[in-house]
């Protein structure tokens, strides 16, 4: 079914509609559900979770890529949900994640800290443009990593190149994402 | 500012859902070859301090390009009508086709031959204007004089009657389509033509796309052959142009009769009008739904953003014209010319004066993909349809 006419429905208050979302996007959003969250309890609240926050944003919401919007949503509720149980995962997907992104933070002292709104604002778009400012490829890379939290070697069979030509791939922007934090002054 | 990793990843979270929806959508390799040829683009950033500076430039360059391009236009009509004249004596003889069957039928030659008061800028135009009917007429747009009283007639986008007779060059010429305009014109007849199945929806604006184009920015899309173009949803339909400075009407060299197509397409929502040898074409500014009396909805084009060659572009300098077309469910209502952010004193045309003259259009929603190619071998073979007749 095509997402405008499950977004119809969502307006429409059908609650069959659910089991539409869950059936079409389920798989997506579970993967990037358990990327971040190793327990399987805590993966099946989180996917509920998901379906009853799609239910209660849309409306007013109304996303143009109904895939792109749940998955931020089970983004956001993973890694709240991480942060309530206070887990480490090691040797998950997310923590490699979180170690390749921590590359990209420049090593310098600084006065601020990361509290202010202003700050939260600036970083978005500062990883907007930088993201929009990749090429094609690159950036699809990118986001299919850091944000879809898919693997390496997931990427590479995918599109029909190399672990390695992925992860380079990766690696150069990382650089680039690091120098251009280090210009803004943003560092760890 | 100070963050770690984790601030970092959420803070990815927040991509625009556009660029999320890209990676998701891009999915396997032949995706991502289609994306990166797609995304081939030159976007040039204007900074207000260049932005005066690069406008003139532009401006300065169009102007000097369409000086060339009109001599090449009249050196290449000039070999258009000496065959077309040569080849008159079995052309007159071709019983005329139902105005219904030929999807090359010009509606607007032969009824706008007294509306070209308004600098005819081409020979073309001028030479279509004049007697159809004559055997030595040099229109490179006229059909064979038997079906002039239909309105004339019109083939290819370089326009010349097609001819059993001509030269394989010549029909390249006669062919070959130059630019978006004819583009989405050509698929929207195509697709009409061949009456493809149709989706079913009773709401005829709910699959119109969005597409924003950012400020200050012109995009350049390499357009090549093999560029697929998916359409999904078209309409065709012809208006009356009266106003003589009309904004549109300068752009098509005249008044009278205008074809009209919409598309919505992985481009963009197009409108192109076509009066003759003529394309104008704008693209999407908004979609609105009615709330009262019959209107059910319309959709707005704005001149702000239209097609240059293989280009769509945005600029902002030049006079902002809005075309309003009003759909009341199959039907289109009105069509309505508005301008914006000039005085009439400044402005340098006139909003035009536009009538509807059908009382129905078709209007189809599908998902159709198209090449050049396949445009110009669809232009081809139904020109040699109709010779066949």
């Amino acid at each position: 079914m095509e997402d405008v006419k499950i977004i119809e429905m969502l307006f429409d208050r059908q609650e069959k509609v659910l089991e539409l979302i869950s059936s079409k996007f389920k798989n997506l959003y579970k993967s990037v559900i358990e990327q971040i969250l190793d327990d399987k309890q805590d993966v099946l609240e989180c996917e509920n979770d998901v379906l009853l926050a799609v239910w209660n944003s849309i409306p007013p919401n109304r996303p143009n890529s109904l895939a792109a919007y749940i998955c931020k949503l089970a983004r956001n509720i993973s890694i709240n949900k991480y942060k309530y149980n206070k887990r480490a995962k090691r040797n998950s997907g997310y923590a490699v994640v979180l170690d390749e992104l921590g590359e990209c933070i420049p090593d310098k002292s600084s006065k601020n800290d990361y509290n202010d709104i202003a700050e939260q604002k600036e970083i978005k778009t500062i990883l907007n443009d930088f993201v929009k400012g990749l090429d094609a490829e690159t950036r699809v890379i990118f986001i299919r990593r850091y944000f879809y939290l898919e693997s390496v070697s997931s990427i590479a069979k995918r599109y029909k190149i190399s672990e390695n030509a992925a992860a380079v791939k990766l690696y150069r922007a990382r650089n680039k994402l690091h120098k251009l934090l280090e210009e803004e002054g943003i560092v760890i | 500012m100070k963050i770690d990793a984790q601030i970092l990843f959420e803070a990815l979270g927040d991509l625009d859902e556009a660029l999320l929806e890209e990676a998701h959508d891009t999915d396997d390799q032949e995706k991502l070859k289609l994306l990166k040829k797609e995304t081939k683009k030159i976007i040039f950033v204007f900074t207000p301090y260049f932005k005066r500076i690069t406008a003139v430039c532009v401006s300065v360059a169009i102007i000097i390009a369409s000086v060339i391009t009109a001599s090449l236009v009249d050196d290449i009509n000039f070999k258009v009508v000496n065959n077309h004249t040569s080849n008159k004596t079995s052309s007159n003889e071709q019983p005329s086709k139902e105005e219904s069957d030929n999807v090359f039928e010009d509606v607007t030659t032969s009824e706008n031959s007294e509306n070209n008061g308004s600098n005819a800028s081409s020979s073309s135009e001028a030479q279509s204007s004049s007697s159809p009917s004559s055997n030595n007429n040099s229109a490179p747009s006229s059909k064979p004089s038997s079906s002039v009283t239909q309105g004339g007639s019109s083939s290819s986008s370089s326009s010349s009657s097609p001819s059993d007779n001509t030269s394989s060059d010549e029909d390249d010429e006669k062919t070959t389509i130059k630019s978006l305009d004819e583009v989405n014109f050509y698929a929207a007849k195509k697709i009409l033509a061949e009456n493809l199945t149709v989706m079913s929806s009773n709401n005829p604006l709910s699959t119109v796309q969005t597409v924003t184009l950012d400020q200050d920015k012109i995009y350049y899309y390499e357009i090549d052959r093999d560029t697929k173009i998916t359409i999904s949803m078209v309409t065709y339909f012809t208006i009356t142009l009266s106003e003589p400075n009309g904004f549109l009407a300068q752009k098509l060299g005249g008044t009278g009769v205008v074809e009209v197509v919409i598309t919505s397409n992985s481009l963009d929502n197009m409108i192109t009008f076509k009066r003759g040898e003529h394309y104008y074409s704008c693209l999407w500014n908004f979609t609105s739904y009615g709330t009262g009396g019959n209107v059910f909805g319309s959709i707005a084009f704005s001149t702000h953003k239209y097609i240059e060659g293989f280009n769509l572009v945005e600029n902002l300098e030049q006079e902002n014209y809005q075309f309003f077309v009003y759909f009341e469910g199959s039907n289109i209502a009105r069509v309505v010319c508005e301008r914006y952010g000039q005085s009439d004193t400044d402005a340098q045309y006139s909003p035009d004066s536009i009538k509807v003259n059908d009382e129905k259009c078709t209007i189809k929603f599908l998902r159709e993909v198209v090449t050049i190619d396949q445009l110009e071998a669809f232009i081809v073979n139904n020109a040699f349809k109709k010779n066949q007749a």
